[in-house]
């Protein structure tokens, strides 16, 4: 972070910011990345070919969400996961990439945009007083993650339903629930789709989760309601090909204040617990313990033959990130929370839990989606803070690679994407983005998971510099 | 958080006969819009802050709906002040469905359009002054939604 506060001040000194949006003069150290995307977002434009040369055979969209409005005037939202869902479209063919982003056409912007204002509740925004809120819908933001089911995009909250959109379009259909009696109920930003294509997901309120089971074209098979005794914050979990993992932290929703984030505390004295449940009877569960820490996201996970559970899961000593710096970002600099550390979580079938860590940071961990549920070697992050690196951790041999982008470069979420014809884990791409602040623009690029400390294969770049996203997923042509 | 408001709208649902139409008396035209034609609306009527807290219905009306649009009347009202909630029985089981979490999952709403957070109006929100001879309140169900 010091080097982009660098970057930052030179550019200033050099009158560069003169040309720049006013709401830059936030000195947020994470700067552009959390602008104002434009109001009507960006028409697909064609992206500079910077590096290399696009590979035969990648052909498809990655799509991404993340917040992408912010503030109206002196009117801000309050915590970056309270800006509204932005979703970019990254189309590659014939060797070629465009660009194009729209935003998530919900109610609550809707309103916001009407009255130039930021009116609703949200995860870390108090809004205003008296602000319309009958439903969680009526606040959903969109703004985590998409997935594709049934030919929909669909876009992600935490506390609400999918917001419906059009893949090619990225035009916004809207919220239709999967049953009447299910209407506004907590669908995370991380479902986790079976190489069959089933789709399990989990939302939580209170101490409540539901479970959500739908078939390969989005429409729902099952949903059942637990008690897992903690009010733990839940933003991702894990499922193998028999199980459902739900990890408990000990950051705890124990005050009902607003905003939202300020009712959570971390109990540091207290486990982080994980329960398993039998993916066909959720009244059959396991419960393990590992020492205190916080996670946002796991990566996926799988079962040895005997019974052993391992998933990986990116962990920090404590919520600082979320309470403190996720909130300041927007304002000014808020000093600097140490990335996460990539570790493997192991639950043996005598009931012991042990973390083994990898020794490398960062975050966005994802694996080969072909795999998902079944044992394999590789997972990749996104070290966008220290180092500007990307790394791949392969949990069998214990060794590790990175691509070291250099200073001035936020390095986001990359995807593996299956190279034609292929099978093996290091057999296929990976696709992502960075931030480029040098540049002002938002890159796009193509690693080969074999080898990625050769750098990219190809690099795009767009002629602007669109705000950070969180997740995405890969469509195939 | 869902509770007060649930409460507030399946209780006293059995309508309190209308006040004895007096020479001074008002009567209220409940105008409603942007609805789905299907199951029927359920208006109750309050005249003080302390029957609305309650849930003590001045009058209770259950009107059919057929179209996007209906209307309820209410006579012989004591002029003063008034607060209306109301829900759409969509599925016209006669009650104020709500998801397993409790949220409600059927249209709510209430005078003056006011909408709370996270739970129903206040009385000061939905709160207006009904005057001898005709008044109406124009209420959209599901509003700005």
């Amino acid at each position: 972070m010091i080097a982009r506060r660098e970057l930052l001040a030179g550019a200033a000194a050099a009158g560069a910011l003169a040309a720049a949006p006013a709401a830059f003069a936030s000195e947020s150290p994470w700067g552009l990345g959390v602008e104002n995307a434009p109001v009507d977002g960006y028409a697909p434009a064609a992206m500079r070919r910077v590096h290399g040369r696009a590979p035969r055979g990648l052909e498809g969209s990655l799509y991404r969400n993340g917040p992408g409005w912010f503030r109206y005037g002196a009117s801000s939202t309050g915590h970056w996961f309270d800006g509204d869902g932005f979703i970019q479209r990254f189309a590659i063919a014939d060797g070629q990439a465009r660009h194009s982003g729209k935003f998530a056409d919900t109610l609550k912007r809707r309103i916001e945009q009407q009255r130039q204002e930021i009116v609703f509740p949200g995860f870390g925004t108090r809004g205003v007083r008296g602000a319309p809120v009958q439903s969680p819908d009526d606040i959903n933001a969109a703004n985590t993650s998409v997935m594709m089911a049934g030919g929909e995009l669909w876009a992600l909250w935490e506390g609400g339903s999918p917001t419906r959109m059009n893949p090619e379009t990225l035009e916004t259909i809207g919220i239709r629930p999967f049953r009447e009696d299910l209407a506004a109920m907590p669908f995370t930003a991380h479902p986790k789709v079976e190489p069959n294509g089933r789709i399990w997901n989990i939302g939580a309120y209170g101490q409540r989760v539901i479970i959500w089971r739908l078939a390969a074209n989005g429409v729902l098979e099952d949903a059942q309601v637990i008690d897992v005794g903690s009010r733990s914050y839940l933003h991702d979990w894990a499922v193998t090909e028999r199980h459902l993992i739900i990890p408990l932290q000990p950051w705890v929703h124990d005050r009902m204040t607003a905003p939202m984030v300020d009712g959570y505390t971390w109990h540091g004295d207290q486990p982080f617990r994980i329960v398993v449940l039998d993916k066909n009877d959720y009244s059959n569960r396991r419960t393990y313990e590992l020492p205190a820490m916080f996670y946002f996201h796991t990566g996926d996970a799988w079962e040895d033959s005997d019974g052993t559970i391992r998933f990986d899961l990116c962990a920090s000593p404590n919520a600082h990130f979320v309470t403190e710096q996720a909130r300041t970002m927007l304002q000014q600099d808020g000093g600097e929370t140490p990335s996460a550390e990539l570790a493997l979580a192991v639950l043996h079938p005598d009931g012991r839990a042990e973390l083994q860590r990898s020794g490398i940071h960062g975050e966005f961990p994802q694996t080969d989606r072909r795999r998902q549920g079944l044992a394999r070697d590789l997972v990749v992050i996104a070290n966008d803070r220290e180092v500007s690196t990307l790394g791949l951790m392969n949990w069998r041999t214990g060794a590790s690679d990175s691509y070291r982008f250099g200073a001035g470069q936020m390095v986001q979420e990359h995807l593996f994407v299956p190279k034609p014809g292929a099978s093996g884990e290091r057999e296929s791409w990976l696709v992502g983005v960075t931030l480029n602040e040098r540049e002002r623009a938002t890159e796009v690029h193509v690693f080969d998971a074999a080898s990625i400390s050769d750098g990219s294969v190809v690099t795009w770049r767009s002629r602007y510099a669109a705000p950070l996203g969180f997740h995405g997923t890969w469509r195939g042509a | 958080m869902y509770r007060s408001i649930i409460a507030a709208l399946v209780l006293a649902t059995v309508a309190v006969p209308t006040a004895r139409a007096q020479d001074a008396s008002g009567a209220l035209t409940v105008q409603l819009s942007g609805l789905e034609p299907q199951g029927a609306v359920m208006i109750q009527i309050f005249a003080s802050e302390t029957a609305y807290a309650a849930g003590q219905a001045a009058s209770a009306q259950r009107v059919v709906v057929d179209g996007a649009t209906e209307e309820a009347r209410f006579e012989g009202l004591a002029p003063g002040q008034y607060a209306v909630r109301l829900f759409h029985d969509v599925n016209g089981d006669g009650r104020f469905n709500t998801n397993p979490f409790g949220i409600p999952t059927e249209p709510f709403a209430f005078s003056n359009n006011a909408r709370g957070t996270f739970g129903p109006a206040s009385w000061s929100q939905a709160a207006f002054a009904l005057n001898a001879g005709e008044n109406t309140q124009a209420i959209a169900v599901g509003g700005g939604q």
